[in-house]
């Protein structure tokens, strides 16, 4: 069986049996573009086939997988449709992204709930997707060489103080590959001190981005929100703003850009002789200096 | 053994082969499909949904149901592709369904398994193939699947 090309779905409501014995093997192959969903478990008879080949093999949580070799994952990504705690040695990690876990080009994971990092994880180049992460301060990171990540809830990103694994949060590593951190989810994201790499990209589209101090080296996009960096902001990049109130000190130099759209507000201290663009209103009501 | 994503469209040889199969079958709800050769339903040939009690592509002969261009075929009573039972019956039996493109759907209640062959047939082999292409949508309850 092949589910393959954009928007193709395979969606059993309950069990999916799959058999193999001497002169048959059931294959389910799940293609770029399309997904598999199966409603509760995947039971096998021998050692049937499923490949994910560019495809999206969703499940409710990692207990419905069937045994380990059963799944070639070529490239693609999971999906797991509850909350997932990914600690080191969680056996579907490790089979599928290695341990500790790395996820590469061809590798992606979407959780639709929760996710609780107690492990480190490198996203590198492949994507993660889920409603919020909580990094567990003494043994959880995440580091954004490459890749996407995707946050799609309320207060998006969680945990004791606010940071995001290893402090400062990095978008990006400066390397090359690109890094985009995409928050989409209404309401407020609370981040602790951000740097976004050359190679980076954060864009925002909840209502309010708390952040204790953010360095800008690449790109980072907000509309339609608040922007409150408490330490202040540099921006050594390419920083657009469209219908903003920006909250705090803005330090953004020659050979930076601010592109502006409708109304932007700021409403700190701005300083610095990077070039304004666009055809917007822009108010300063804290101290200006273009030097 | 899949179809190319372009490969929407048959023959015109194959429509008109169709179109005859489509006036001795009267899609309704409570009627059985049986498809030998191919069943096909796609903007051109059917414009209605289908609806069907038990659907068997390939019984004892090759088979194949293609649901086109935003088509909805229904099996109220369930789905088997592949059932070999008639010693006749050649040495492989192939039944394929494709599901392709443009909303298109296959909804299945009850049962839906692949490869039926009778015990009594252990010299005969089905082949059972199920495509899901671009933008096309199979829910099944629940599915049993000894080749692919």
């Amino acid at each position: 069986m092949t589910v393959s090309g954009p928007g193709s779905l395979f969606e059993v409501l309950t069990n999916l049996e799959m058999w193999q014995d001497a002169t048959r093997i059931a294959t389910l192959r799940i293609e770029l573009g399309g997904t598999a969903s199966i409603g509760t478990t995947i039971n096998v008879a021998g050692t049937p086939q499923i490949i994910i080949d560019g495809g999206t093999l969703s499940l409710t949580d990692p207990s419905a997988l069937p045994a380990s070799g059963i799944i070639q994952f070529n490239s693609g990504a999971l999906r797991f449709r509850s909350s997932q705690t990914l600690a080191a040695g969680t056996a579907f990690l490790t089979e599928f992204y290695g341990s500790p876990p790395v996820f590469g080009t061809d590798r992606g994971l979407a959780i639709d709930g929760t996710t609780t990092l107690t492990t480190s994880l490198l996203l590198d180049g492949g994507s993660l997707s889920s409603v919020r992460i909580a990094v567990d301060p003494s043994t959880g990171s995440l580091l954004l060489n490459g890749g996407t990540l995707t946050l799609t809830g309320e207060g998006a990103v969680i945990d004791d103080g606010g940071d995001f694994g290893p402090d400062p949060l990095m978008v990006g590593d400066g390397l090359g590959a690109p890094m985009l951190l995409e928050l989409d989810g209404a309401g407020d994201v609370l981040l602790g001190a951000v740097t976004v790499a050359a190679d980076g990209t954060l864009n925002f589209g909840g209502e309010s981005l708390i952040v204790d101090s953010l360095d800008n080296g690449g790109s980072v996009s907000v509309a339609d929100a608040t922007l409150d960096v408490r330490a202040g902001l540099l921006n050594a990049g390419s920083l657009s703003l469209s219908d903003v109130v920006v909250e705090g000190g803005v330090m953004s130099p020659a050979g930076a850009t601010i592109d502006v759209a409708g109304t932007v507000v700021f409403n700190g201290d701005y300083a610095g002789a990077a070039a304004f663009y666009g055809s917007g209103t822009v108010v300063f009501n804290g101290t200006l200096s273009f030097d | 053994m899949r179809l190319p994503a372009l490969m929407h469209r048959l023959p015109a040889t194959a429509v008109v082969c169709t179109l005859a199969l489509a006036v001795l079958i009267t899609p309704a709800s409570g009627v059985d499909l049986t498809v030998s050769g191919e069943y096909l339903v796609d903007d051109v040939t059917n414009t209605t949904s289908q609806v069907f009690n038990v659907i068997t592509v390939g019984r004892n002969a090759n088979g194949t149901l293609n649901v086109f261009d935003g088509r909805l075929v229904s099996a109220t009573g369930g789905m088997q592709l592949g059932l070999v039972s008639s010693p006749t019956a050649p040495t492989t039996v192939t039944a394929v369904t494709n599901v392709i493109g443009n909303h298109s759907r296959l909804e299945v209640s009850g049962t839906f398994l692949t490869m039926a062959t009778n015990g009594n047939q252990p010299a005969r082999t089905a082949i059972a193939i199920l495509n899901v292409g671009a933008g096309g949508h199979v829910r099944i309850p629940s599915g049993r699947f000894s080749t692919s």
